[in-house]
């Protein structure tokens, strides 16, 4: 069994980034963003198994953390 | 400003509540309890005169029956308990809008905001509250005053039936610190046994002890524990139709085959980042860290987590994360045959 899991949690307002002046990912993580988003979307309106990312199918589902 | 919290905690209150049908018992010692024809029934509450003879919550009804063999018992009503308590708290709500119930006969009131226009005396506004209640529902309570919530917890347990403590930043060390430890709130009994080992019997001596040796000792729990004994817990009152927000968001599967190939275990570590992504962006939080548990075929954990460089929502950067921790300790099984 896998999970992963998502910690320190903190609300949207309050997130915080750490500015790299090197860093070039910020579009990267824009189209990302945009990508996911889109994903929402379509998930709203035709169900949650309307769109995925190319993965493996489980067996079995747990939530065991939230 | 130091805030003003009450904590309200009905005394006795399944079996106060019955005896308003058996107004005749009332000075008898009375206990609401399961199915007496049972060995097993245990007693659930009792009154103030049943407490005289040394009847404790949770005892079976035999132990107690030994105790007090004029014991009168009666069946629970959960009903009315219910509405008993849906009473009460309307009683509250006129007094602020932070009302956070504990349990059925318990409630945290922060009457901050709202104090100027109740006089401004956190006291006699406990005692306005204990009247009313009196009054209204033939009902007593014991209300602890105090500037935060585990404090005014053991204000509400330090005098009962029917009184107002008041434990303030002026008196609370006089107050508290003489106090047995297990009085704390999630002090309970092996908590207490931990803290004797190390002749920790009063709050005063939790408080006097070394936080991070706490630490060491009981985990966070013990920073906890070490905080309310200093008088410095701030968590709100939370309003009883706002749910706390969620600590993690998890997401695991068991998969058809044992992921072997490097792929497989990224595309599945995708899969589950998708999924908890998703949760977090329904529910308007950021990861700051991310963690990752393998369960191995022959059940062994293995538990690795990091913190990311920015709070993140999305699963790309989640995988990656999760991805990175699993290269510290997954290794493709041998082929077979080796």
């Amino acid at each position: 069994m896998l999970t992963v899991t998502a910690i320190a949690l903190t609300d949207s307002a309050e997130a915080y980034e750490q500015v790299d002046l090197l860093d070039d990912s910020g579009p990267k993580r824009e189209k990302q963003e945009k990508l996911e988003s889109a994903m929402d979307r379509i998930r709203g309106k035709y169900g949650m198994g309307a769109v995925r990312f190319g993965a493996l199918s489980p067996e079995k589902k747990e939530d065991p953390l939230s | 400003m130091a805030r003003v919290i009450l904590h309200c905690d009905m005394n006795s209150f399944f079996a106060s509540v019955e005896l308003l049908s058996h107004p005749e018992l009332r000075d008898a010692p009375v206990a609401v309890c399961g199915d007496p024809s049972s060995r097993h029934g245990i007693i659930l509450a009792k009154n103030e005169a049943a407490k005289k003879f040394g009847i404790v919550t949770a005892e079976t009804i035999w132990q107690a029956q030994k105790k007090c063999p004029g014991l009168v018992l009666l069946p629970p009503h959960h009903h009315l308990y219910r509405e008993y308590s849906h009473r009460i708290n309307a009683i509250y709500d006129q007094y602020t809008d932070l009302v956070e119930p504990f349990s059925v006969d318990e409630s945290w009131l922060d009457i901050t905001g709202s104090l100027h226009l109740l006089g401004g005396e956190g006291k006699a506004v406990a005692d306005e509250i204990r009247a009313r209640v009196k009054r209204e529902l033939g009902l007593t309570l014991s209300v602890g005053v105090s500037f935060n919530k585990v404090f005014a917890k053991l204000g509400s347990d330090y005098k009962k039936p029917d009184a107002t403590t008041v434990i303030s930043p002026e008196n609370w060390k006089d107050l508290v610190w003489p106090l047995p430890v297990g009085d704390l709130l999630f002090v309970g009994k092996a908590a207490r046994a931990t803290l004797a080992q190390f002749g920790v019997k009063t709050i005063g001596e939790l408080a006097a002890m070394d936080a991070g040796q706490l630490e060491a000792l009981m985990g966070k729990m013990g920073r906890q524990l070490h905080e309310y004994a200093n008088g410095l817990e701030r968590e709100p009152v939370r309003p009883r139709n706002e749910t706390e927000p969620p600590k993690s968001v998890g997401s695991g599967s068991t998969f058809q085959k044992d992921l072997i190939r490097k792929g497989e275990v990224s595309a599945a570590l995708s899969l589950l980042a998708d999924d908890v992504a998703t949760r977090l962006r329904q529910c308007g939080m950021y990861a700051g860290g991310v963690a990752v548990t393998l369960r191995t075929p022959d059940f062994q954990d293995r538990s690795r987590q990091k913190r990311l460089a920015s709070p993140t929502h999305l699963m790309r950067e989640l995988a990656d994360g999760a991805m990175e921790l699993l290269d510290t300790f997954w290794k493709p099984p041998p082929p077979s045959g080796c």
